[in-house]
């Protein structure tokens, strides 16, 4: 994201105005669609699916962005209710993939520990496992640094916190990650 | 050293079994050429067609939120002070003797205090209600029906002295 990008309060405010909402709402996409889009993708790995639910969350956002108080950030909010939509998804999918077990079918999560080494799919799905044990912005961090590789400084920029405060929680979410996958290489998983 | 080095750095030092599992992953996948500048056209194509958001219209404010900027400036809040300490004093003023801190500060007081006292107030005493606890003490009666009320009231001191602290408490 690049720092010509229009302000959060800016667009809240074309928003909060019946006559500049869609261009409001237009800037929100462009400012917002690339990171929330790589969000989608890292939980559901298929484009159709990201695109989906990435459509979805914005037709979310703009009938319920009256709502937003204001009291997190905007990307945390978006971010919220991209992974919510995301996971909503993948529930759904997941029905779905009961009744193809049943027919015989392997499902992804069956061929983890089966699959030496791991291929990236199916690391990609025991991360995301992981990182959905840990608290709201420890996850946030984490997905920003270890996937997203941003910088603290952008990270604070948009999270409105401080680089201290980010890398402890960065500290301590990578930790309990390591933490999960030594527990899954020890059989305790 | 660029920046996604010091990332990867940082990431060794903390958590090193992350760090050669994030060598396996995968790099991230691109979405088709152009999606992000189509993206938005084909959100608004079904937003459209959908009631806009409400705009954040001023709630109607209520009769307190109205008051109140008045209410705190320098002179309107005095004069609200000022009403307020005038109503105070109208209401201690008006609170009958027997209240809960009058019926505290009488239980403090001495026998001898309440006897006193009584003797000398003796008149806005009600004779009637004397008479009737004075009788009610001593289990039977005690002043002769045919005294004029020079002689009962006489009587009443004298028995007035001799009663125990509850009846005097009772009578104050």
């Amino acid at each position: 994201m690049s720092h010509t990008q229009p302000s959060d309060e800016y667009i809240l405010q074309l928003l909060r105005a019946q006559h500049s909402a869609e261009l409001g709402f237009r800037l929100l996409m462009q400012k917002y669609q690339q990171p929330l889009y790589r969000v989608a993708r890292r939980i559901l790995r298929e484009h159709e699916d990201a695109n989906d639910v990435l459509q979805n969350s914005f037709i979310k956002v703009w009938r319920s962005i009256h709502t937003f108080a204001g009291k997190a950030q905007l990307y945390t909010w978006l971010y919220r209710i991209v992974t919510n939509e995301a996971l909503t998804f993948l529930q759904q999918q997941k029905r779905k993939a009961t009744q193809s077990i049943e027919a015989g079918e392997v499902p992804l999560i069956g061929q983890i520990r089966a699959d030496e080494p791991i291929d990236g799919a199916a690391l990609q799905a025991r991360l995301q496992m992981a990182t959905s044990q840990l608290p709201e912005k420890q996850r946030l961090v984490f997905e920003m640094r270890y996937f997203e590789e941003m910088p603290y400084e952008e990270m604070a920029q948009l999270l409105d916190t401080s680089v201290g405060a980010l890398k402890a929680s960065y500290h301590h979410a990578v930790k309990k990650v390591e933490h999960y996958f030594n527990a899954i290489e020890m059989g305790e998983l | 050293m660029n920046k996604r080095d010091e990332i990867q750095k940082e990431l060794r030092e903390q958590a090193p079994l992350l760090a050669r599992l994030k060598e396996q992953l995968p790099g991230p996948e691109e979405p088709p050429q152009d999606y992000f500048t189509m993206l938005p056209d084909q959100v608004w194509e079904q937003i459209k067609w959908q009631p806009a958001p409400p705009v954040h219209a001023a709630k109607p404010k209520q009769w307190w939120q109205l008051l109140l900027p008045n209410v705190v400036r320098p002179w309107p809040a005095i004069g609200v002070a000022m009403v307020a300490v005038l109503i105070a004093i109208g209401i201690y003023w008006l609170q009958p003797i027997g209240t809960p801190a009058a019926q505290a500060a009488l239980a403090e007081l001495s026998v001898d205090e309440m006897t006193a006292y009584m003797l000398s107030h003796i008149h806005e005493f009600e004779e009637d209600l004397l008479v009737q606890i004075v009788d009610f003490q001593a289990e039977k009666p005690l002043l002769p029906f045919d005294l004029n009320e020079a002689e009962t009231e006489e009587l009443l001191r004298e028995i007035i002295k001799d009663l125990d602290t509850e009846t005097l408490e009772q009578l104050l």
